[in-house]
């Protein structure tokens, strides 16, 4: 039967029906799901969140190295890449203070030729969707040091869940 | 390394730390001790002094008891 002389669509609903009028609402979920963004420009917020924070405390004897690892796994749920950018420091000391930074600058209080000091994102055990960024200190000053060390991650957050970072 | 924990290593460096991951002389920890069940006051003071053995033995201690009374 054709219901368009009614003024009633296939459904039986009103033609003049305001679902008839206006496009569906597509939830969030469903345009993930559905569609392909393509544009020129795109403005989206709170895509960058930051992580919790890291600290390393302890003692370093003269003629040793010490390896600082900072590791950024993604969410299990979504297992998406990371995209994210380390934030590291590192002191002599037990805390940080300005004039006792090792890296990435020496401060005022570091004589730069008692450390060698090297780092990089290491491609050796990146596995594709983690981060890993690596600090190298060797103590050459002859004795031993307390070394303290801090960061965060800066991280996008275009995934459904929150990354560890350890 | 997720979470707080201290490490011991093979040449007797002790590190705390807290959600990142440390190696000496590229070798990974000897003993891992687990420090969840610090206080913010305990964990802090081990960044102060990370061989601070009586506290470490404190927390060592909440944990076994909390074990016990779980059995």
């Amino acid at each position: 039967m054709d219901y368009d002389k009614l003024g009633l669509d296939s459904r039986l609903r009103a033609k003049s029906a305001l679902s008839n009028i206006y496009p569906p609402i597509v939830r969030g979920v469903d345009f993930d799901g559905q569609y392909q963004v393509q544009t020129k420009n795109i403005r989206v917020s709170q895509l960058v969140g930051t992580s919790e924070v890291a600290t390393a405390t302890g003692g370093m004897d003269n003629n040793t190295s010490l390896t600082i690892s900072a590791t950024l796994n993604p969410n299990k749920s979504n297992n998406q890449p990371n995209f994210a950018l380390p934030f590291l420091a590192a002191y002599i000391g037990t805390s940080a203070v300005g004039s006792m930074q090792l890296y990435p600058r020496y401060g005022a209080g570091i004589a730069n030729a008692k450390y060698q000091v090297h780092s990089g994102f290491d491609y050796q055990s990146w596995n594709g969707t983690n981060m890993v960024f690596r600090v190298t200190v060797e103590n050459n000053s002859g004795g031993s040091q307390n070394i303290f060390v801090t960061g965060r991650w800066k991280v996008l957050g275009y995934g459904y869940g929150t990354s560890s970072q350890g | 390394m997720r979470g707080r924990n201290l490490l011991k290593f093979k040449n007797g460096s002790t590190f705390v730390i807290e959600n990142i991951g440390i190696e000496v002389n590229g070798e990974e920890p000897i003993e891992i001790i687990d420090l969840s069940e610090a206080t913010e006051k305990e964990f802090q003071q081990l960044q102060g002094k990370p061989d601070n053995k009586g506290i470490v033995q404190k927390i060592m201690n909440r944990v076994d008891k909390r074990g016990k009374d779980m059995v």
